[in-house]
């Protein structure tokens, strides 16, 4: 099983490598100086040269890559052109904001859509199934931002319970009671937009399960059928979703733009979205190296997971 | 229930099954009115091509067919009592308790992410009553009883570590978990080996004879019934066509149909002579006629055959088949 994780991580560095170049060469293409960030119009052209040689920059392409990466590694992702702010002091401030809204909508999403699909999938036909999978279909259809509109237009404004806008009341910043109130709307939007995939993934696996010998061999051994779903079904429909899960986690960093926008949530999503309005590049690119590197990442740590969970993988290479 | 005590020497009874399969308005008639018996202590081989409706009748008695097929009507009685008149809990618990299946294929049989010995102990614990920390010692005894060797470590392994034969034997292991008293094998050799199906039908006569349980053999190799079987039943299109001991099948079949398949394999013994197949294919169920299912191809059919169903004709206490032409007409 070592090996195999050992192997799978030596095919990821690779990725990364290259993802890392792309996002380099785009840099570069873009119509802009990266010593912009660091300059005012009335520095005089000797100070330019200075700050120049300073970060590298006077340096051929392929060494300034290794600097970049140098500076990536060591956390130095350059400036904004716009602010002049440290990107990722930025980022360090808006990620986290990101993960508390993103990390429980997308556990209660799981959760909730294992229990409706395995229902949905178990109940295949039945009107369980066909409220669950209709449902399903009409979440798949509404876009986020309306429904976050709807949402705040109901219980932001004419039921007044939940605040509309922003992550913090002013002047109760440190309130957790204030954050929870803030949090209701957005991770609620985010759930339901998250789950109608994960629901219509969870019911076809399990219908796809139930039709498996060993449910028909369990049933002609007399299990009770909720018995033959929990024992034996779900740990086979379980173990796709590791996939899933995996392959969400660069949801951390993008999973919320529009609704983040919507909200006004202080998160990627608007730092995002404010930097393309902007123009500006350095933000953009530091995003997208984060989120292509968190998609590579995230099927690293899948593969690493069903291998501990999967008794016929972990036999492998040994 | 208590009924048929004169008859107390069989232990299933099945009167007029009818199964069929509906897909929309259709209806795919699968098993078209069967009678049979299962003595106490007997194996009995079922044979018929593929789709004469064999495993469909088992799992109809058993009450697991799919779906998309439903019991329409029948009745069946396992020593004794009507299994129509239980309980949904009641008719569950027949299932391993009294009646125990093994399948065709071992390779899906067994849920991938389980260990051969959970399954054991799964079924021990439900059906057995058996604590959970005493069950695996009693797993062990089971892998051990059908043949695997060293089950104390084979017992923590799961199905992909085991081999075809392995993972029958690791089904037929569940099946002795529970005590049944009537074992139905549904092709448990098909998927295997030649070599490793002369095991495995080794190893359900010596359990058979060990136990004293009762076993339905459904197979369409008639080497393998010949083998271990002692009453046979042919069956074709969803009827049974012929019924006998194993002696009378093989030595005086009366039924073309069953003449047709001994023909068409192959002998060792006596003159080298060219195999004869059955023409054509096994009838659709999709639209059956109104005459005799086997009429189409049978070499011996004249006009009746194709506008009635015919009855059984009786040649012995243990003999029947279902064919116009009395014994002395179809000619060898």
């Amino acid at each position: 099983m070592f090996k195999y994780i050992f192997k799978r991580i030596m095919q990821a560095i690779p990725m990364l490598v290259i993802i890392s170049i792309i996002c380099f060469g785009l840099i570069q293409l873009a119509p802009y100086d990266a010593v912009d960030a660091m300059t005012t119009p009335n520095m005089s052209e000797k100070t330019v040269e200075l700050i120049k040689a300073r970060y590298g920059l006077d340096q051929p392409a392929y060494m300034q890559y290794f600097y970049w990466v140098k500076g990536i590694l060591s956390g130095e992702w350059g400036y904004s052109i716009v602010t002049h702010e440290s990107i990722s002091k930025d980022l360090s401030v808006r990620i986290p904001n990101t993960i508390i809204l993103v990390l429980p909508a997308y556990f209660i999403a799981l959760v909730l859509s294992v229990i409706l699909g395995l229902i949905a999938g178990a109940r295949k036909g039945k009107l369980a199934d066909k409220i669950i999978d209709g449902l399903s279909s009409f979440g798949i259809a509404i876009p986020s931002f309306w429904m976050a509109m709807v949402l705040i237009f109901i219980f932001g404004y004419q039921l007044n319970l939940f605040p509309i806008l922003g992550m913090h009341t002013i002047g109760s910043e440190g309130s957790f009671s204030d954050l929870f109130i803030h949090l209701v709307l957005p991770t609620t939007v985010l759930t339901l937009s998250f789950m109608p995939e994960l629901v219509r993934y969870v019911r076809s696996s399990t219908i796809g399960q139930l039709s498996e010998d060993y449910v028909m061999v369990q049933q002609a051994y007399g299990a009770p059928s909720i018995g033959i779903l929990f024992n034996h079904v779900l740990r086979n429909v379980l173990l796709p979703v590791i996939t899933i899960v995996g392959m969400s986690l660069p949801m951390l960093v993008t999973g919320a733009v529009v609704t983040e926008t919507v909200f006004g949530w202080p998160g990627i999503g608007t730092y995002f979205v404010k930097s393309i309005q902007g123009f500006d590049y350095p933000i953009i690119m530091a995003i997208m190296l984060l989120s292509s590197s968190l998609v590579i990442i995230g099927n690293l740590l899948s593969d690493i997971l069903y291998c501990i969970v999967d008794p016929r993988i972990k036999g492998m290479g040994e | 229930m208590k009924i048929n005590v004169d008859k107390e020497s069989s232990l299933l009874e099945v009167k007029n099954l009818r199964t069929a399969f509906y897909d929309g308005k259709t209806k795919t008639e699968a098993v078209r009115g069967i009678d049979f018996s299962v003595k106490k202590g007997e194996i009995l081989g079922i044979v018929g091509e593929s789709g004469s409706g064999k495993s469909v009748l088992v799992k109809s008695i058993l009450g697991i067919v799919p779906s998309n097929a439903k019991v329409d009507t029948g009745e069946v009685i396992l020593d004794g009592r009507r299994i129509e008149g239980l309980s949904k809990k009641e008719k569950r618990l027949i299932r391993g308790k009294d009646i125990a299946m093994i399948f065709q294929d071992p390779m899906t049989a067994l849920n991938p992410l389980k260990k051969a010995g959970d399954h054991l102990i799964e079924l021990l614990v439900r059906v057995r009553g058996i604590k959970k920390k005493e069950a695996k010692q009693e797993a062990i005894e089971l892998l051990r009883m059908v043949g695997i060797p060293s089950p104390e470590t084979r017992v923590d392994q799961y199905p992909h570590e085991f081999s075809g034969g392995m993972r029958q034997r690791v089904l037929i292991a569940m099946a002795l978990a529970c005590n049944p008293k009537l074992l139905i094998a549904d092709e448990p050799t098909t998927a295997l080996d030649v070599t490793i199906q002369a095991q495995i039908l080794e190893l359900l006569k010596k359990l058979q004879r060990e136990k004293d349980m009762s076993v339905v053999l459904i197979t369409h190799d008639l080497g393998v019934v010949a083998t271990i079987c002692s009453r046979i039943l042919v069956m074709y299109a969803g009827m049974v066509m012929e019924e006998g001991m194993a002696n009378e099948i093989f030595y005086s079949p009366k039924h073309p149909y069953t003449k047709a398949l001994l023909n068409s394999i192959p002998r060792v013994d006596g003159e080298k002579t060219r195999l004869k197949p059955i023409k054509g294919s096994a009838p659709s169920l999709k639209n059956v006629g109104k005459g005799c299912p086997f009429a189409d191809r049978c070499e011996f059919a004249f006009d009746r055959c194709f506008t009635e169903v015919p009855q059984y004709n009786t040649f012995s206490a243990t003999q029947r088949s279902m064919c116009f032409l009395a014994e002395e007409e179809v000619k060898n």
